[in-house]
C-alpha cells in the first residue's frame, strides 16, 4: 500500500464543501476518522478509519443517534452540546476519545453550517 | 473468525453505552482502559483535556486517593466505596464544579477496576433538600410568639413547635397525636352547617380566624391564627394543615374597648341605639328562614320626669344607671339590652317567643320596683311600664315588632303602669 495521500487534509478550509459531496467510497479514501450525521443527529455515513478505530461497522453504527448511542464519550457540553447551541460551527479542540476501550488522544473538528443538510465530526487520533 | 468479530462488535457496543463510567488503571493510576461513559463525565472535569491517570486526575480534589489505592493492604479487594470527591471545573467554558463518586476494587498489585459516576445532580439536590429542611426547622424551632402546629387531613396535631408548648402551656407530647378540635374555634352551635376553618383553608388556600384558646393552666388568650393547606408533592392533593398563631390578647383588650365605646351609652353603659338596630337586624333571618322567634321589650320610667323636678338630673341620672344594673341580672350574653332615648329602654331576646319575653319582662319589672336609688339622702323608687311583642305574621320585621312592642308599652302605661303588656 505505502504512504498514499489522504483525499482531503484534516485542516482543510473547503473540508464541508468537499465532506459534502464525496460519496461513502471516497470518505474512505481519508486519513482521519469521519462521522457523518443528519439534522437529527444520526449517523448517515461512518467512514473506513472511524469504523476501524472504534471497532463498530457502519452497519451497526447508521441509523443511530451518534451521541446518544454510539459514542457517548462525547455526549456532554463540551461536543454533542455544540451541535445544538450553535448554528454553524467549525471547530477543532483536543480531546480523549475511548476507542476500543483505550483512552486515545484526538484532535475533533465539528463541523456543521445552515443550511447544511449534514453535520460532521472528524476524528484525528494523536500519537 | 466473523463470529468473534461480531461478538466483539457486540463487547464494545455494550461498554460503549454503559452509563456509569469504568476504568481499567494499574498501579500507579495509569489508565489502560475507559469507557464512553468515562470520557463523557470526566472530560469536562480535566485539565490539558487530558485524563490519563486516574490519580493524577484527583490530585488537586483528592490527592488521598493515591494514597488510597496504593496504600490498601490486601492482595485484592474493596478499596473504597462510593468515595464521593469534589473537582472544581478547569474549562474556560463553564466553571463549575463536579462530584464524583469512585468505587475502587483492586484486582491485584498492578490492576485495579475503578467506577465513577457523576453525582452533581444528586448532591445538589440532596444539598438544597438539607438546607431547606435545617432553614425550616431553624424557623420552627426558634420563632418566638408564634406558635406552629400542623395537622393531618383528619385534624389531628402532627406537630407543636416551642412557641406554641410555651404559648398554651401544653408540651408536645400531650398535642400530637390528638384532636386538635380544642385549638379551633366551635364550628357553630346551630349546627346551620358553617363551615369549618379546615374547609374554609381548603376552599381558599388559607383561612385566618381569632378565638379565646384556653392554656392548660385554665387561663386563656385571644388567639390570631393562619391556617393554610400543605399541598402534596404533585401539589394536586393536600398532605395537611399548618397553623400559625400569635397572642393578640393586647390587641383584643384595645379593639374591645373601643367597640365598646362606639355601641355604648356613655351614661348608663347599655348599649346605643346602633348597636341595638345591628343586632335587631341580625334576628331577622334566623325567623324568615327557620322560624326562630325574637322578641323585644319596650320599657319606660314611669313618671320619670317628677324624679328629675324633685331630686334633680343626677338623681335622674342615678335611677337609669340602676335601672340598667337591674335589668341586666334577668338577660342573657345573647340578649341586647339598649337605652332608646330619654327614659325610654329596648330589649332584645333573640330566640324568645312573646311568652317568655313576658316572663323576663315580669322579672325586670319587679327588680325595678324593688330598687332604692340613694340619691342625696333619700332613697327614690321608681317604676317601669313593658310592652312586649315578637317577630310574628303580623309583624314580620324588626321595625314592625318595635312599633307594636312600644303601643303594648303605651297600653301598659294606660293601664296604670308598673306592668307588662304584651301586643296582639
Amino acid at each position: 500500500m505505502g504512504q498514499t495521500k489522504s483525499a482531503i487534509a484534516f485542516d482543510d478550509q473547503n473540508a464541508f464543501e468537499w465532506l459534502d459531496k464525496a460519496d461513502d467510497a471516497t470518505l474512505d479514501e481519508v486519513h482521519f476518522g469521519v462521522v457523518a450525521m443528519g439534522a437529527d443527529g444520526n449517523v448517515v455515513a461512518y467512514n473506513a478509519i472511524e469504523s476501524a478505530l472504534s471497532g463498530l461497522s457502519p452497519a451497526r453504527v447508521i441509523g443511530r443517534n451518534f451521541f446518544n448511542d454510539v459514542a457517548p464519550c462525547a455526549n456532554n457540553y463540551m461536543v454533542a452540546q455544540r451541535y445544538l447551541d450553535e448554528i454553524s460551527l467549525d471547530e477543532t479542540l483536543p480531546y480523549i476519545f475511548t476507542l476500543r476501550m483505550a483512552p486515545r488522544r484526538v484532535r475533533l473538528r465539528l463541523l456543521k453550517s445552515e443550511g447544511g443538510s449534514r453535520r460532521y465530526l472528524l476524528v484525528d487520533t494523536l500519537r | 473468525m466473523n463470529a468473534t468479530r461480531a461478538e466483539e462488535e457486540r463487547l464494545l457496543e455494550l461498554l460503549y453505552l454503559c452509563p456509569t463510567a469504568i476504568l481499567k488503571i494499574d498501579g500507579s493510576g495509569r489508565i489502560l482502559m475507559l469507557n464512553a461513559a468515562g470520557a463523557r463525565i470526566m472530560m469536562p472535569a480535566a485539565t490539558n483535556a487530558t485524563i490519563e491517570n486516574l490519580y493524577d486526575f484527583f490530585q488537586n480534589a483528592a490527592p488521598e486517593l493515591r494514597r488510597i489505592g496504593q496504600d490498601f493492604p490486601e492482595r485484592s479487594g474493596r478499596v473504597c466505596d462510593e468515595y464521593r470527591v469534589l473537582v472544581g471545573g478547569t474549562s474556560d467554558r463553564i466553571a463549575r464544579s463536579y462530584v464524583f463518586s469512585i468505587t475502587l476494587h483492586k484486582i491485584d498489585d498492578d490492576t485495579l477496576i475503578a467506577v465513577i459516576a457523576d453525582v452533581t445532580s444528586t448532591v445538589m439536590r440532596e444539598d438544597v433538600v438539607r438546607a431547606n429542611e435545617k432553614r425550616l426547622q431553624a424557623v420552627f424551632d426558634g420563632v418566638r410568639n408564634y406558635g406552629i402546629a400542623t395537622f393531618d387531613l383528619n385534624g389531628i396535631v402532627t406537630s407543636w413547635n416551642h412557641a406554641a408548648e410555651e404559648m398554651d402551656g401544653y408540651p408536645s407530647s400531650e398535642v400530637i397525636g390528638g384532636s386538635g378540635a380544642i385549638l379551633l374555634p366551635a364550628t357553630s352551635d346551630d349546627a346551620s352547617g358553617a363551615p369549618s376553618v379546615f374547609e374554609r383553608a381548603q376552599r381558599e388556600g388559607s383561612c385566618v380566624f381569632e378565638n379565646w384558646r384556653i392554656r392548660k393552666d385554665g387561663t386563656r388568650y385571644w388567639a390570631n391564627s393562619a391556617i393554610s393547606v400543605m399541598p402534596d408533592r404533585d401539589g394536586e392533593g393536600f398532605l395537611g394543615y399548618s397553623m400559625i398563631t400569635r397572642n393578640v390578647s393586647d390587641r383584643k383588650l384595645s379593639y374591645d374597648r373601643l367597640h365598646r365605646l362606639a355601641e355604648t351609652d356613655p351614661l348608663t353603659g347599655a348599649l346605643n341605639r346602633r348597636a341595638f338596630f345591628e343586632a335587631a337586624l341580625r334576628s331577622e333571618e334566623p325567623y324568615r328562614e327557620r322560624g326562630v322567634p325574637a322578641a323585644v321589650l319596650m320599657l319606660d320610667v314611669d313618671h320619670f320626669k317628677s324624679v328629675n323636678d324633685r331630686f334633680g338630673h343626677d338623681a335622674g341620672d342615678a335611677v337609669l344607671r340602676s335601672l340598667v344594673t337591674a335589668s341586666c341580672k334577668e338577660i342573657r350574653s345573647i340578649d341586647s339590652f339598649a337605652r332608646y332615648g330619654g327614659e325610654e329602654f329596648i330589649l332584645l331576646l333573640p330566640g324568645s317567643d312573646v311568652a317568655g319575653a313576658t316572663r323576663v319582662a315580669e322579672r325586670i319589672r319587679a327588680n325595678v320596683a324593688a330598687m332604692e336609688v340613694e340619691v342625696v339622702g333619700t332613697d327614690v323608687h321608681v317604676t317601669v311600664s313593658i310592652g312586649v311583642a315578637a317577630l310574628a305574621e303580623a309583624h314580620a320585621d324588626i321595625a314592625s315588632t318595635i312599633t307594636a312592642a312600644d303601643g303594648a308599652m303605651y297600653a301598659a302605661k294606660r293601664h296604670g303602669r308598673n306592668r307588662v303588656v304584651a301586643a296582639a
